[in-house]
């Protein structure tokens, strides 16, 4: 039977509405009374591991839900979790003196792009210095671009919403070395994210996170969601129980938790960890233990920045003793962030007045931190 | 009649008339009374030497002053402000608090410290020793950044880097810190340079395990002690890796410490977890094994106190002609 041309027409917006509304309800996965964006089943990447893929916001990237952070990793164990399905690795050339980043490139060598994407992050002054060092980077990565640059913020909501960055980022963009951008912040996480979203430049988050953080920061990633902003999050671990925390996070509206991987075998249980099912009563189980766990330990909040009458970078100076030597064991990474940190803004300058541990909500002894710092890395 | 004057005492109090209560007491008596005396006096010095026979227990007492060795001399026109100072393993928090704990995972035994001064700079001298000289290579290669300038001050390895110096030599590692960050290098240089030549033989020729990977062809920089795992496998912790080029082709050569007295189990665990994560096990015995891994093979072989072996993407059969090399090696040492 010939039907007219107009009803044709008719029965064609019928199939494309259809196709439209149908993939927008596969698209979405209620999650609470929050709502992810997710990708249709059948643009989802697979794996021989099984691990299960999300769509990093607007930049419409199907990313793993563990992505790999390169602190400590190798070239091999770079490999094997490509291999195994994860697909976003995140580096530096500030990682590890370099290693980090050449352990990365020489594992993704004759790895497909779009199997191993890369999130970069630059710290602030790279745009001011020009675009050395991210050639730099992608000559060590082999690549002629990263995935998302990640500008690398903290305690500071103004130099987010700096134009600097953006003309950095649009000047890489238009030369095709970078698709999307992105921030990373552990101090100050909330007002700094909160500040991102506000600009529209950013097309994903990178806060440091964990499930005691949840009550304040939340609020941020629904807010996140709803601007179509991928959140990768970072520095999840609290307590020797790194793995028992992952499912709940993954209930709420994040795209992916990016962690230090040193072996095969943290590489299958990362990946074993994020497939676990937890009934919501274990949910709540979790972030409360989590928030216990985190009594006395450091959450990079950036309350001790903001109260130090000397400007120090309270907080960076805690993370190197408190995140890297005793929560992960890596001496040389908290040596390296004390090194990052700007002399007249480090250890050496603190006048132990006590500001900053009156200020801080979690009760961290922070001068002792200090003190510490001092003679490890100082 | 004894001529010493404590002599002439004993002998007339066991010859003399000595009356308790109104009664003699009779020689026997006496000579025992003098035997537990002495015995008495005896164990009293003990007890107030105590530190001189066990010094690590005093120093770990409540004593906060660190003691004295004063090993080691300045160079003609330096000085050494007060007197050295020594922090055995246990008590280097008074002097390097926060750093201990990771000094003691590679087995460190005792800080020896000194300030000193020269040319008008101060300087910080910080002399550890190790319990072994892989412990020494392992606490440098931690410390040393991966962007350091090599220097040569008659040291194994040595680096200028951040205004300090660090060198390591035998079961030693050294750290010489200027006060002032703009002191002139050579001054820095100079000082620690002194301070090897004057390494205690059986310190300074102590060689490690590590020193079992030949130096020729070794890529610069490419030597490192791998704690936690080598090339993913947990099985290889603690285990010593350095790069080759030879002819064109790039490989890895392995060095892992083992005690010979147990039944190491290395080479069995390599083997379950080249299984677990993809590897292809293509011989095994327990001294030996061979296996494909991500494109590469890898060859460990147990033998007396140490496993060797060889990585890369080479034919397994060059790379075991270099573990051959690895075992000559072991042998001339012998």
């Amino acid at each position: 039977m010939k039907g007219t041309s107009r009803e044709f027409l008719g029965q064609s917006a019928k199939v494309l509405a259809s196709g439209i509304i149908g993939s927008a309800i596969l698209n979405k996965t209620v999650r609470g009374e929050e709502t992810t964006t997710q990708p249709s089943a059948s643009s989802q990447p697979t794996s021989k591991s099984g691990i299960e893929y999300r769509t990093l916001g607007r930049t419409g990237l199907k990313v793993s839900v563990m992505s790999l952070g390169s602190i400590g990793t190798n070239e091999n164990t770079v490999r094997y979790a490509v291999d195994q399905g994860i697909n976003f690795i995140h580096t530096s050339i500030d990682y590890g003196s370099g290693k980090a980043i050449r352990e990365v490139g020489k594992g993704i060598k004759g790895k497909d792009p779009d199997k191993s994407m890369i999130g970069l992050k630059v710290v602030w002054n790279w745009a001011a210095k020009g675009d050395g060092t991210l050639d730099k980077s992608l000559k060590i990565l082999g690549r002629d671009h990263v995935d998302v640059i990640f500008f690398n913020i903290h305690n500071d909501p103004e130099k987010v919403a700096s134009e600097q960055a953006k003309e950095a980022f649009d000047r890489w963009k238009k030369a095709g070395k970078v698709r999307y951008m992105g921030l990373t912040t552990h101090g100050g996480m909330k007002e700094c994210m909160l500040s991102a979203l506000e600009t529209g430049w950013y097309d994903v988050l990178m806060p440091s996170y964990n499930l005691s953080l949840r009550e304040e920061l939340l609020d941020v990633f629904n807010k996140a969601q709803k601007k179509n902003v991928g959140i990768v999050l970072m520095k999840t671990k609290v307590s020797e129980k790194d793995l028992e925390p992952i499912p709940a996070m993954l209930k709420d509206p994040v795209t992916t938790i990016c962690k230090g991987m040193h072996t095969f075998s943290e590489v299958k249980a990362y990946i074993q960890a994020s497939k676990q099912e937890m009934a919501a009563g274990d949910v709540a189980r979790v972030i409360r233990l989590a928030s216990l766990r985190a009594m006395g330990r450091c959450t990079m909040c950036g309350t001790c920045t903001g109260a130090c009458k000397n400007g120090l970078a309270v907080n960076d100076i805690v993370r190197s003793v408190d995140y890297y030597v005793d929560t992960m064991g890596d001496y040389e990474a908290g040596q390296e962030v004390y090194r990052g940190i700007d002399e007249q803004w480090n250890a050496m300058n603190c006048g132990d007045c006590g500001a900053c541990e009156k200020a801080c909500p979690n009760r961290v002894p922070v001068r002792s931190y200090i003190r510490r710092s001092k003679e490890m890395f100082a | 009649m004894p001529e010493s004057r404590a002599g002439a005492i004993l002998y007339s109090a066991i010859e003399g008339n000595v009356r308790v209560m109104g009664k003699a007491v009779p020689k026997r008596e006496k000579i025992t009374s003098a035997f537990l005396l002495a015995v008495l006096i005896v164990f009293v010095s003990m007890i107030g030497l105590e530190g001189y026979f066990r010094p690590t227990k005093t120093n770990l007492s409540a004593t906060s002053q660190p003691t004295a060795v004063g090993g080691y001399t300045v160079p003609t026109g330096w000085a050494i402000n007060g007197a050295w100072e020594t922090y055995p393993n246990g008590r280097m928090y008074e002097k390097i608090d926060g750093r201990e704990t990771l000094f003691q995972q590679y087995g460190a035994v005792r800080l020896e410290f000194a300030s000193v001064t020269g040319k008008q700079r101060d300087f910080d001298v910080y002399i550890y020793q190790m319990s072994d000289p892989d412990g020494a290579l392992g606490i440098y290669l931690a410390q040393v950044p991966s962007d350091y300038e090599e220097i040569e001050i008659g040291a194994t390895m040595a680096d200028f880097s951040g205004g300090q110096v660090r060198a390591f030599q035998g079961k030693i590692y050294l750290e010489i810190q200027p006060m002032d960050k703009t002191t002139d290098s050579k001054l820095t240089r100079e000082l620690a340079r002194s301070f090897i030549s004057q390494l205690r033989t059986e310190k300074a020729a102590a060689r490690g395990i590590f020193s079992m990977l030949p130096k020729k062809n070794q890529v610069k920089g490419s030597l490192t002690l791998n704690t936690d795992n080598t090339y993913g496998l947990k099985s290889l912790g603690n285990t010593f890796s350095a790069g080759y080029e030879v002819n064109g082709q790039s490989f890895d050569l392995l060095i892992k410490k083992i005690d010979p007295q147990k039944d190491d189990q290395t080479i069995q665990k390599a083997r379950d977890e080249l299984k677990e994560f993809d590897g292809k096990v293509l011989t095994f015995q327990s001294d030996k094994l061979t296996a494909e891994i991500l494109g590469n093979t890898l060859i460990l072989v147990k033998e007396g106190n140490q496993i060797r072996g060889a990585y890369g993407s080479m034919p397994a059969g060059e790379l075991e002609s270099q573990i051959s090399k690895l075992k000559d090696q072991a042998d001339e040492r012998k």
